[in-house]
Formats: structure tokens, C-alpha cells, sequence
């Protein structure tokens, strides 16, 4: 019985336990830099044996498993690691793995070639606090987005001059509409300041290039910008500084339904000027003011309704460097846009948005023997919809555009012409242009690559011509940091309106035209963002003066370059690093041959650090450096010389406080152009090129100051 | 006689093998991995909380629950986006968000009708829009879809009541969320987990001690100081030393009464 007994236990312990050693796994788990890959799950395919590794990517497990099983290691963002195993009892197995970055399939690629975003969001270029903290860009969209790569130092002001083309060339959109005039004293070179104020908007995206079909009419750039959503509670502050006063109030009016914003500026820049002693260039010192109601009514769960509405003035009066005839260039203009956008999301998941609007910008530009009127009118309608499926996403709108646009007055032929005595020419126009859109676009993501075709076709009534550009932007994710992408596409653009006049343009005029090609690298993890970029642009179609003074469309070139950028954190330091490099010729305008255009700047540097040196205290450095514009010293020697080089650096301070019960009050001071360094932006020649005066930078060294309130 | 015993000696030595092996298998796998999971979330690191994830990874296509699995595996992501969440690594969390939203797509796949499935892929979606808010107009409402198809399958779920109030809770008002929202799921949530009896065993039963947490700090905010109280204890019963409400909540709670007992 004893021995029946016995039998009955060895037999329920051998069961339990079994007779023969378990084989032994062990090893190591390592990244391609050689870096121990913590808690990877280690483990035998055909059952649950396994472990994660430790902390410095260690395993070691025992199975019972005999014969030839699959050992897989796998660890989230790389890809799987299996291999086949002869696995005899007593045995020890070691291994050392290197698990290679996956393709990242799957991961949402939000990035394109040639686009940068602004706003406060985790993952974007620049936050609205790199704007509003960047030094030298006076808290301007547009001067904070001429330190990114690819925008040229082609002027002083606001205007973008983007990868070698003209300001003109860099479409501008707020909320989904076309802005027509965005710049504060506008100028040929785009403006002085940028209209909207960085504290209205939610979020900016900028492109540089290769950009989607959903935008249209530029030929090299597009900025697109979002205006504020509804307030979630009462704020109102005010703010003063040496040139300029601003105030603004939200209001929750009913809390989660309806949402009212109300912004003002008023600048005078006599004082700022005054003190830095270069108020003689001025007849009037620039002057502005301007008026931002922004209302939002959520009308369900789904639907929302916005309303901007923004309404600016602004007057200047500039003495014009000219060794013939030394002028004073006066203007006075008027900036108005409402606009609407209806957003929900339709049956089936389709979000659609709906926006349409007006604006007017007048001007009365004077000097010398020109004096002129224009109003230019712009009615718009767009409506877009969009739907995804999983990774799938497609995108599809249509718009139209009516342009109306009247002058009257007397001009010369040539816009910088300042003598009094030149011929001018009374003329009294109308135009009028309508132009119809419409675009498609698909994400498709194929494993580890991003494809984002897009066809847009555009119709203009004065070209009469239907144009179909094509466009596609590839994204292929390498690792979770790094992603490569190209774009190809083509971009038409119609001129601006005043070019079709009889007495100044060509009725006749068509469409010019632009093709990109891009490629480029970005490397992005743990706050450390770097890309670079390298890119072809040609142009055809351009508007070039004939020799009876009309414009014809046989202008041509092109552009190449490469774009660096690098925006990095330590500690309590931030900031950035962009280099554009430059080759741009053109046939265009009034250059009949090709040449460097005035916006070919071969070098372009910037460097901007933050420093946030307590809480409450923060100093800031920007320095900026650029290959000279070229000029053109001689009647036959178009664009064959450079002025210096542009070099500039600018200094702030901040100090955050609560005064006044505020719930900020920040005070700040900063100086522009601490070097002193007098940069010429030009020459002006007489005409027959014996006499030349430096057109000089309007920024001397000049300080500022002032603080804002917020409660 | 003795070659009886022998004969049921060695039936039951087979007898209690088979018992075993049918006990490694299937559902006793499942709710091994649950229990493995749910200590991982209260010792709160990342350690058992991968080690439980890796559990549940293993258990693909090896029984015949895989919905449950992939749900579980998503769980465990949840919890290690809410872990990395909390220690401000935002590229940390967001793999374990993407590979979470993913999880229950597939699970979905293979029980259309999981309405624990349905608020966890809603939340998880939610956690995506906090990552880029631009998704919002289309995740957002999607999102919503999903948490309103999970209460129209079970609406006692104390999960999808608690999911619905953390997402109202960490929404503003001006998108539909807000606290007072919140509360309404938070209580409901209490409510139905007294009387949560799943249906599934191998469904999941987390959710409780978050869900009084989450009521009692909607209550503070309300005013309901004694009410929150309550809901404080209940936790601090379950985990007398949770950090929150012993260093932050109860503290500034305790304050407030003691102000309104000097007025």
C-alpha cells in the first residue's frame, strides 16, 4: 500500500514539477546607439513565458518548452524582434538584441515639407510667446516669422519675401479668407508692421513652399492665420509704450454660448522717434489706430459661428532720399475687413466650414507729380469640408473671388519717380476681376510614408484661362524623431489687380507661374526641433516691362537655396538658429535681363535666445545678419553690386509682476540695433548715375519701453 | 482493491492536470492579467504597469477572448499615457495614446458592441486632442459618438459614467464640458458601481476609487464640503496614504470648513 501510495505522489509531483532542467533565456535589449531599451516584453511566441526587461535592458527567464519555438522581443515604436530556437532542457540561451527604430506605422505625421506653425500648442515652431518675446520683432507676427528659414531680410518692415520670390508672392489668410492689404503702412515692399496683433490669434501656419492645394494665388509662400476662440472667461487689460496704446476686453457674455472679444491700438510714433533723434526723416511721423471685435456664438454641440470684423487707419509722411529731386512721400490709408465663418460637423462626420466676408483698403498716396485715390474691394466666399477615415483624410473646397478695384488720380509711369515736373497722367478706372477655385486633397498614409496628393484648379475672368496645378507632399517617418519630406508642385498666380489697367498694365495679361521641388530632413524630439531643407523654384509668366511700358507676361527665372533651422531648450535657455542660403535670377519687371532681383540675399542669419533668469525676469538676444541687397550702379549694370551687409542686434528685458491686483503686469524695455550700425537698405541714383544717396535703415539705435496690464 | 486505488490515484493525478492546464488557459488567463494590472495602477509605476501590458501583449491569439485582450492591453496603454501625463513627458505619453486607440479599433473589430471598449476608445480619442487641439473638430465629435453609443449599450456601465465625467471634467464649458457636468456622471458613476455585477466576468471592475476621487473634488468645487469629505474617506479608506488628497485635497478642504465654521 505504501508503495501504491508512494507511486501516486511521484507521479503528482513529476506532473507538477517535471524531471527534466528548464532551459534558461537570457540576454540584453539595446537601441541602434547602443542604449539599454527598458521593459521590452521578452517572450516564446507559442506560449506565455517571458518577461520585460530591467532598467538597463536585462532578461533572464526559464521555460519548460523543449524543441524549436520563436522568441520575440517588442517594444512599443520598434519593430519586433523574432527568432527561431532549438530549446533543449538545462540549456542557457543568451542573447544580445539590437531592436532597430520602427517605420513608424501609423504614427500621425502632421508635418510637411517647408511648413512651420505658431501658436501655443505642444509641437509647434514657434509659440505665440517666441513671437511676442522675440527680440526686434516688436511683438509683430510678421517680424517674428522673418526669423524663421527661407524669408529674406529683403526690406525693413513686415513684408515676406519667401525662397526668392517678391513680397507680393506670399498669399495671406485669416480664418480661411484671403487678406488682400495685411500690412500696416504699406509700401512696395510690403509694410511697415503686420495688421494683426499676435494676441488676437490662436494659431498661425507658415509655408515657405511646396505648400497644399487648399491655398492659392502665391506663388512662393502662404501664411495662414486663426483668430481667437471663444474666451472662457472675463480678461481685460491695456497696455502703454513709448509709441503706442492698446486695450482689450473678453467676455464670456453667456458662459459655453456666446463670446465677445474687443480689441484697439493706437500708435504715435513722435515720441519714440523724438527720443531717438530721427524724427527730421519724417514730415509725419507714422501714426495708426485700429478697432478688432471678434464674436463667437456656439449655436449647438456641433456648430459655431464666428465674426471678426477689424477696421485700422494709418498716415505717414517720409522724406524721399533722391539726389535729383529729394521728395516727401505722404500717404494715407484704410483698412476694413468683416468677415464670417460657420463651422459644424455634418451627418456622417464631415466637418464642413463656411466663410465669407468683404474688405476695402484705401489709400491716397502722394508725391510729387503723383496723387491718387485707389479703393480696393474684395468679396469673398469659401466653403470647406473635410472627413477622415482612421489615417485616411480628405479635404475638398471650393471659393470665389470678386475683386473691385478703382483709381483715381494722377500718376507717373514709375512709382519712385519724385520729380514734381514729370509727366503724369490723369486716369479715372475700374476693375474688376472674379476668380473661382476650387481643391482637393487626400492623406494617405502607406506604411511609413505620408502621401498628401492635391489638385486645385483656378479660373480668373480677366486672364480668361482655367489653370490646373497639380501638387503632392511626401512624408516619410524614418524613427519616431526623424522624418524626411519633399514636395512637388505647381503655382499660379494671377497679378495684382491695377496691372490690368489700359493706361498702366495690360488687359491682356495672364496668369504667371511657379513650380517647386523640395526636400528636406527634421529631426524632432524633447523640445529639440532641427530641419533642414533644400529647394528648386522656377518661374515663368512673370510680368516684365516691354519697351512701350506695358507689362507683358515673358518674365522668367528661378530660385534654389537651403533653409536650416534649429530651436532647442537647456534649462532655463531657449531659442533658435536659422540660416537660408540663396540663388535667385529673374527676368522681371523692369529688369530685362536676368539678374539678381533686389530680394536675392544670398546669406541669411538669425539667432534669438530667451533666457528666462527667474520667474519673474527674463532678458532676450537677437542678432540678425545678411548678405546685402543688390543694387544697380550703373544704366548697364543692372543689380551688379551689393550694399553691405545688414547686421542687427536687438536686446529686451522683461519683468512679470501682479501690480494692481492684475493678474499680470508685465513691464518691459528694449533696445533695437544695440551695434549702432547705420545698415543701408539701397542706393538712390540720379538718373544718369553720377550721383548716389544710402538709403538708410530707419532703425538707429533706439530704445523702447512700456508695460501691459492684464486682469 | 489495490488495483482500484491505483487506478483512482492515477485519475486523479490526469484529473488534476487537466484542471490545471484548463486554468492557464482562456479566461483564467484574462482575469490574472486584470489582478496583475490593477496592482500595477496602484503602485503607480511604470515598471509593473509595462510588465502588465507585457502580460496582456503575450496573450494575443492564445485564447479565444482576444477582445478582452486587446481592451486590456489598451488599458494598461491608458494608464502609462496617464502615468507619463502626470510626470509632464508628453512625448512619453503619446505612443501609449496612438497604440491605446489602436488596440480598440481592433478589439472593436471583434466585439462591435463592448461599450467598456466604446468609453475607453472615446476617452483615449480625447487624450489625442489634447495632444493637437486642430483634431478637435473632428475627434472631438466622434468622441462623443462613441461615449453616446456606450451609454446607449449599458447604461448602468459605472465606467462609461466615470469616463464620461473625466472627459467633462477635463473639458471647458464652452465645448460642452464643465464641472457641474462632471459631478452628474461622477455621482451616477458611484451609484452604479454599488451596483456593478458584469454580466462578462472577464469584464473590467476598475474605475470605483477614481470615480469617488473625482466626485469629491467636483463637490469641493461646488461647495459641498461635506460631501466631499465623505468621498475623500471612502478613497483614503482603500488608500490611506493617496497622495492627492492627503497633501493637497483634504488639506485645502479642511481649510475651507474650518473658514466657514469661524464665520
Amino acid at each position: 500500500m505504501r508503495r501504491i501510495l508512494f507511486l501516486v505522489f511521484f507521479f503528482l509531483y513529476m506532473s507538477l514539477t517535471g524531471t527534466e532542467k528548464n532551459a534558461i533565456i537570457s540576454g540584453n535589449v539595446i537601441d541602434k546607439h547602443g542604449q539599454a531599451i527598458a521593459y521590452a516584453n521578452v517572450f516564446i511566441v507559442e506560449t506565455m513565458e517571458g518577461t520585460v526587461t530591467d532598467k538597463v535592458g536585462n532578461f533572464h527567464f526559464e521555460s519548460k518548452n523543449v524543441g524549436i519555438i520563436n522568441l520575440r522581443i517588442t517594444y512599443m515604436g520598434y519593430a519586433s524582434y523574432e527568432k527561431k530556437i532549438h530549446l533543449q532542457p538545462g540549456k542557457h540561451y543568451q542573447y544580445k538584441v539590437r531592436l532597430e527604430e520602427e517605420t513608424v506605422q501609423g504614427k500621425a505625421i502632421t508635418i510637411t515639407a517647408s511648413s512651420y506653425i505658431a501658436s501655443n500648442e505642444e509641437g509647434t515652431t514657434l509659440t505665440a510667446m517666441d513671437v511676442i518675446r522675440t527680440p526686434g520683432a516688436a511683438a509683430d507676427l510678421f517680424w517674428a516669422i522673418k526669423a524663421l528659414p527661407g524669408v529674406q531680410q529683403a526690406a525693413e518692415g513686415a513684408g515676406l519675401f519667401v525662397r526668392g520670390g517678391d513680397v507680393t508672392e506670399t498669399a495671406i489668410y485669416l480664418d480661411g479668407a484671403l487678406i488682400s492689404h495685411p500690412y500696416k503702412y504699406e509700401s512696395p515692399t510690403g509694410g511697415f508692421f503686420g495688421s494683426f496683433s499676435p494676441f488676437l490669434l490662436k494659431g498661425t501656419y507658415f509655408s515657405s513652399g511646396g505648400y497644399g492645394a487648399q491655398y492659392g494665388n502665391g506663388l512662393s509662400g502662404v501664411l495662414a492665420m486663426e483668430s481667437l476662440d471663444m474666451p472662457a472667461e472675463a480678461t481685460y487689460g491695456f497696455g502703454i509704450g513709448l509709441a503706442a496704446e492698446s486695450a482689450f476686453i473678453s467676455l464670456p457674455v453667456i458662459k459655453g454660448k456666446l463670446g465677445v472679444s474687443v480689441s484697439g491700438n493706437l500708435s504715435n510714433t513722435k515720441m519714440l522717434f523724438k527720443l531717438n533723434g530721427s524724427a527730421e526723416r519724417f514730415t509725419r511721423t507714422p501714426q495708426s489706430s485700429d478697432l478688432n471685435i471678434n464674436a463667437i456664438a456656439r449655436l449647438s454641440k456641433y456648430w459655431q459661428l464666428k465674426l471678426f470684423h477689424f477696421m485700422q487707419s494709418d498716415r505717414v509722411g517720409v522724406r524721399v532720399e533722391d539726389p535729383d529731386n529729394p521728395g516727401v512721400f505722404e500717404n494715407d490709408a484704410k483698412n476694413r475687413f468683416t468677415h464670417a465663418v460657420l463651422q459644424g460637423v455634418l451627418p456622417g462626420d464631415w466637418l464642413i466650414i463656411v466663410n465669407g466676408g468683404v474688405s476695402r483698403y484705401s489709400q491716397h498716396p502722394r508725391m510729387a507729380a503723383m496723387n491718387f485715390n485707389m479703393h480696393d474691394d474684395l468679396g469673398q466666399f469659401h466653403i470647406n469640408i473635410e472627413k477622415g477615415w482612421g489615417d485616411l483624410h480628405i479635404k475638398a473646397g471650393t471659393e470665389m473671388l470678386d475683386y473691385t478695384t478703382t483709381i483715381n488720380g494722377a500718376s507717373t509711369r514709375d512709382d519712385d519717380n519724385t520729380d514734381p515736373d514729370a509727366d503724369a497722367f490723369i486716369f479715372d478706372t475700374n476693375y474688376q476681376a472674379r476668380k473661382f477655385a476650387a481643391y482637393l486633397s487626400i492623406d494617405v498614409p502607406v506604411g511609413a510614408f505620408k502621401f498628401i496628393p492635391g489638385l486645385r484648379s483656378t479660373y480668373d475672368n480677366q486672364a480668361d484661362q482655367l489653370v490646373i496645378d497639380p501638387r503632392i507632399s511626401i512624408v516619410y517617418g524614418l524613427s519616431m524623431n526623424w522624418t524626411v519630406t519633399a514636395a512637388l508642385g505647381q503655382y499660379h498666380q494671377t497679378p495684382n489687380p491695377r496691372y490690368y489697367d489700359e493706361h498702366i498694365g495690360n488687359p491682356d495679361l495672364g496668369y504667371s507661374r511657379a513650380r517647386h521641388a523640395i526636400a528636406g530632413v527634421q529631426f524632432d524630439k524633447d523640445g529639440t526641433l532641427f530641419r533642414v531643407e533644400a529647394y528648386v523654384k522656377k518661374y515663368d509668366n512673370l510680368l516684365l516691362h516691354d519697351l512701350g511700358y506695358r507689362y507683358i507676361n515673358e518674365g522668367y527665372g528661378y530660385a534654389r537655396g537651403i533653409d536650416a533651422f534649429l530651436k532647442s531648450k537647456y534649462k532655463t535657455f531657449s531659442g533658435w538658429l536659422s540660416y537660408s542660403w540663396l540663388d535667385a535670377k529673374r527676368c522681371w519687371m523692369d529688369l530685362p535681363v536676368v539678374v539678381s532681383p533686389y530680394f536675392d540675399i544670398t546669406n541669411n542669419f538669425t539667432a534669438v535666445l530667451n533666457w528666462e533668469a527667474t520667474v519673474r525676469l527674463n532678458f532676450g538676444a537677437s542678432f540678425r545678419a545678411a548678405t546685402g541687397r543688390p543694387y544697380t550702379p550703373s544704366a548697364d549694370a543692372f543689380q551688379s553690386k551689393r550694399v553691405p551687409p545688414y547686421i542687427k542686434l536687438d536686446l529686451t528685458v522683461g519683468y512679470n509682476t501682479c501690480l494692481f491686483g492684475s493678474d499680470m503686469t508685465i513691464l518691459y524695455a528694449s533696445c533695437s540695433n544695440v551695434l549702432g550700425r547705420t545698415n543701408i537698405m539701397n542706393y538712390s541714383y540720379s538718373s544718369d548715375y553720377t550721383q548716389r544717396v544710402a538709403v538708410k535703415s530707419a532703425f538707429s539705435r533706439q530704445v523702447y519701453f512700456g508695460f501691459q496690464i492684464n486682469f | 482493491m489495490k488495483k482500484q486505488l491505483i487506478v483512482v490515484c492515477i485519475f486523479c493525478v490526469m484529473v488534476f492536470n487537466i484542471t490545471l492546464t484548463a486554468q492557464s488557459d482562456g479566461g483564467a488567463l484574462i482575469i490574472k492579467g486584470r489582478c496583475q494590472l490593477e496592482e500595477a495602477v496602484e503602485k503607480w509605476d511604470e515598471a509593473p504597469l509595462m510588465s502588465a501590458r507585457a502580460y496582456f501583449e503575450r496573450m494575443i491569439g492564445k485564447t479565444e477572448h482576444d477582445a478582452w485582450t486587446l481592451y486590456y492591453i489598451a488599458l494598461a496603454e491608458s494608464k502609462l499615457a496617464g502615468y507619463h501625463f502626470a510626470n509632464q513627458a508628453m512625448d512619453d505619453a503619446k505612443p501609449y495614446v496612438d497604440g491605446g486607440i489602436q488596440h480598440l479599433e481592433e478589439s472593436l473589430k471583434i466585439k462591435p458592441d463592448n461599450a467598456d471598449a466604446l468609453a475607453l476608445l472615446s476617452s483615449l480619442l480625447g487624450n489625442k486632442i489634447a495632444f493637437d487641439p486642430m483634431l478637435g473638430m473632428t475627434l472631438g465629435p466622434k468622441s462623443g459618438r462613441l461615449i453616446g453609443e456606450a451609454f446607449a449599450l449599458e447604461p448602468n456601465n459605472p465606467r462609461v459614467s466615470f469616463i464620461a465625467g473625466q472627459s467633462a471634467f477635463y473639458t471647458p464649458e464652452m465645448y460642452g464640458g464643465g464641472r457641474d457636468i462632471a459631478l452628474k456622471h461622477f455621482v451616477k458613476a458611484v451609484a452604479d458601481y454599488k451596483n456593478d455585477k458584469p454580466s462578462d466576468l472577464l469584464a473590467p471592475v476598475w474605475g470605483k476609487v477614481d470615480a469617488y476621487l473625482y466626485q469629491g473634488i467636483c463637490q469641493m468645487d461646488q461647495k459641498l464640503n461635506d460631501e466631499a469629505l465623505a468621498s475623500f474617506n471612502y478613497v483614503l479608506q482603500i488608500h490611506p496614504t493617496h497622495a492627492w488628497i492627503t497633501q493637497a485635497l483634504l488639506p485645502e478642504l479642511k481649510k475651507r470648513m474650518a473658514e466657514l465654521d469661524v464665520e
